[in-house]
């Protein structure tokens, strides 16, 4: 593998056949293989936008199911730790530290359950979130999400929620949504697929989460790591793939929180 | 303290039926996460009950647009009205001014039907209702299965029945077996709701029919009381019923404070599938495939191997591999450790204690190895599978 290479990745597999592939370029997810409640594999990930995420990472270290990462630039050291467990999560960790105060935007993933070209509208979304802010970007001025399209605090589908009178977004959701967990790993956003299945839950140590929908993709982000200089900054997140049937047994419903 | 003055809401709904439940549900929900107080007016036995309705002196209503009484009683009230109903194909169906919350019937169909094709089946048939001004959405369910046979070049097979009563029973058991036995098998049927997916199922036991081998069943509503009277637990569509509850209420909510709504119409698609015993068909076309997990299903505990199982079929172990990937998605040895683990798990329920030689009896060579796969397959210990399977209770033999 070869740096600089753009399609240059790294392969991580778990004991249930899912593989999650990683660009040795820019860090970002490149697909994510996994079945359906058919047994099906399909790529589940939908081509990734490109943010400012920063170019020419270095592997340290590479394993059947994990792979680290580090990088040096502009005066930000940064890490990033994915591991792929066999119960469907992928745990990234990343972390930061800068001389000076500094910002670092790391790949998010954008989704869509069925793996296919088709709408993501009819995926149901469930958000741990009393509060949103309606500008898009986290400013000031917080809104409640109660009786406004808003309110997934009960999974809603999409498109449904994106029709309702005064949701004024009717091309999707940009916005940003105040969790209500706490700064440990909590369980703070499900997507699940009908047709497919498949079903998405979203654990982060952060109490924002962007949350942004297209015609067929999704992507649930955190924001933008704030680094002060001495301090290091952290970020905790685990994206978990399953299926609506297994999930609805109860079982796997806790998840490590050692990482 | 003065408390802002409660608005008068009836709510027109036939509370009898799962569906009708959960959207009263879903406008309940809506006000307990709002501080929307809203006096409700609805019959204590949850029925609806329209003389006079058009003389009450009320803030709203939301109603039960399926019925055509209702459409009727509230075509032109004084007081803001959201309907609740099914979709329709056809514009013109759609009653005039008023907004409409739907549950997306051909969504829910083509839910039903997209299954039982990815279930294996090539062959499909609606079993619906008699028609009736009362069930047009059972006609329009008709009418989205027929839409998505077409598309697909296929003959549709609807089958209407007679409505059911007590002195007719048996003659449309009768009828329905006879419809049933005129159909190639296999078939998937997809029944207009899931009291009408009973009747059929039924019918199938009378008829010997064997569900889901030869005719794969799904109903429309995920209801659990027709699911309760089925010996065949009973696959469903499930309605985003709630979800309509919460957006009619939002547009009341909207209507109350001024907002001008009369062209608004929201379709609700459907929230997900169970998927239960009477569609999980498997048709393995492959031959070596059907061969190796007969040979798998007899001898799984018995610690057979890859190996043993090709030379059984007569084929080599990779292209035995490659079908095994290709119509199930797993390994030979994925499908071997899968009754393994059924027949483990199986055991455990019936024997309490026995670990060390259920491990034994299944085929797995150490307890360890045991131990280790049911961590993997289903995070728990099987000692903790154990004792979690005894609070619940076991089948029904």
């Amino acid at each position: 593998m070869t740096q600089g290479d753009a399609d240059a990745r790294y392969i991580l597999r778990n004991g249930r056949g899912m593989r999650v592939a990683v660009s040795a370029h820019d860090a970002s997810l490149l697909s994510w293989w996994a079945p359906d409640r058919y047994g099906r594999m399909a790529d589940v990930l939908a081509a990734t936008l490109r943010p400012s995420s920063p170019i020419g990472w270095q592997c340290d270290a590479l394993t059947e199911a994990s792979v680290s990462l580090s990088i040096l630039q502009d005066g930000v050291a940064a890490r990033l730790h994915y591991r792929l467990d066999d119960d469907g999560s992928l745990h990234i960790d990343g972390e930061a530290t800068a001389g000076t105060v500094a910002r670092l935007a790391l790949p998010a993933p954008w989704f869509n359950l069925c793996g296919r070209e088709a709408g993501v509208g009819d995926h149901v979304l469930r958000l741990a979130a009393g509060h949103y802010y309606p500008s898009g970007a986290a400013g000031s001025g917080s809104r409640e999400v109660a009786g406004s399209a808003f309110d997934f605090r009960q999974p809603a589908p999409i498109s449904a929620r994106l029709a309702w009178p005064g949701a004024s977004c009717h091309d999707g959701f940009d916005h940003v949504f105040c969790l209500a967990g706490d700064a440990v790993l909590h369980d703070a956003a499900m997507v699940t697929d009908p047709a497919s299945g498949r079903v998405l839950r979203f654990f982060t140590g952060g109490l924002r989460l962007h949350v942004l929908t297209g015609a067929s993709r999704f992507c649930l982000a955190p924001l933008a790591l704030e680094i002060l200089p001495g301090q290091v900054a952290r970020q905790m997140l685990v994206y978990r793939l399953g299926v609506a049937d297994i999930d609805a047994l109860g079982v796997n419903q806790t998840i490590n929180k050692e990482t | 303290m003065k408390m802002p003055t409660a608005h008068r809401i009836a709510l027109l709904f036939n509370g009898n039926k799962v569906y009708d439940r959960d959207i009263i549900a879903g406008i309940a929900a809506y006000l307990n996460t709002t501080r929307v107080s809203w006096d409700l007016f609805l019959e204590e036995d949850f029925r609806c009950r329209l003389p006079g309705i058009e003389r009450w002196q009320g803030d709203g209503i939301i109603a039960d647009f399926d019925d055509p009484a209702v459409c009727a009683a509230l075509a032109h009230s004084h007081v803001p009205v959201v309907a609740v109903g099914g979709s329709y194909a056809r514009e013109a169906d759609y009653p005039v001014g008023i907004p409409y919350v739907a549950t997306d019937n051909f969504k829910i169909v083509k839910l039903a039907y997209d299954h039982l094709v990815e279930a294996g089946l090539t062959r499909f048939a609606c079993f619906s209702l008699p028609e009736a001004a009362v069930n047009r959405w059972a006609q329009e369910r008709e009418t989205a299965f027929c839409t998505l046979m077409e598309r697909d070049h296929m003959h549709a097979d609807v089958y209407r029945g007679v409505a059911t009563s007590a002195p007719s029973w048996d003659e449309a058991v009768e009828q329905q077996i006879a419809w049933l036995n005129s159909l190639e098998k296999p078939v998937g049927i997809i029944a207009v709701s899931d009291a009408r997916a009973r009747q059929l199922l039924q019918a199938c036991m009378h008829a010997g029919i064997a569900v889901p081998e030869q005719v794969a069943l799904i109903g429309i509503d995920n209801d659990p009381l027709a699911r309760m009277l089925t010996r065949i637990p009973l696959s469903s569509v499930i309605q985003g019923s709630e979800e309509m509850g919460r957006t009619a209420a939002h547009l009341l909510h909207q209507m109350l404070n001024g907002a001008r709504l009369s062209g608004t119409r929201i379709l609700v698609p459907p929230a997900g599938l169970n998927v239960l015993a009477s569609t999980r068909h498997q048709p393995f076309q492959h031959p070596q495939v059907m061969q190796a997990r007969h040979f798998i299903r007899q001898y799984a505990c018995q610690g057979i191997k890859t190996e043993q199982v090709a030379d059984y079929v007569g084929v080599s172990r990779s292209s035995l591999e490659a079908h095994f990937r290709h119509e199930l998605g797993r390994s030979v040895h994925d499908e071997i450790l899968h009754f393994k683990l059924d027949a483990a798990k199986t055991l455990l329920v019936r024997e309490p204690g026995q670990v060390a030689e259920v491990a034994v009896r299944c085929g797995f060579t150490t307890v360890q190895y045991m131990h280790a796969v049911f961590k993997r397959e289903l995070g728990c210990t099987p000692r903790e599978f154990q004792q979690r399977s005894r609070v619940t209770p076991g089948p029904v033999a």
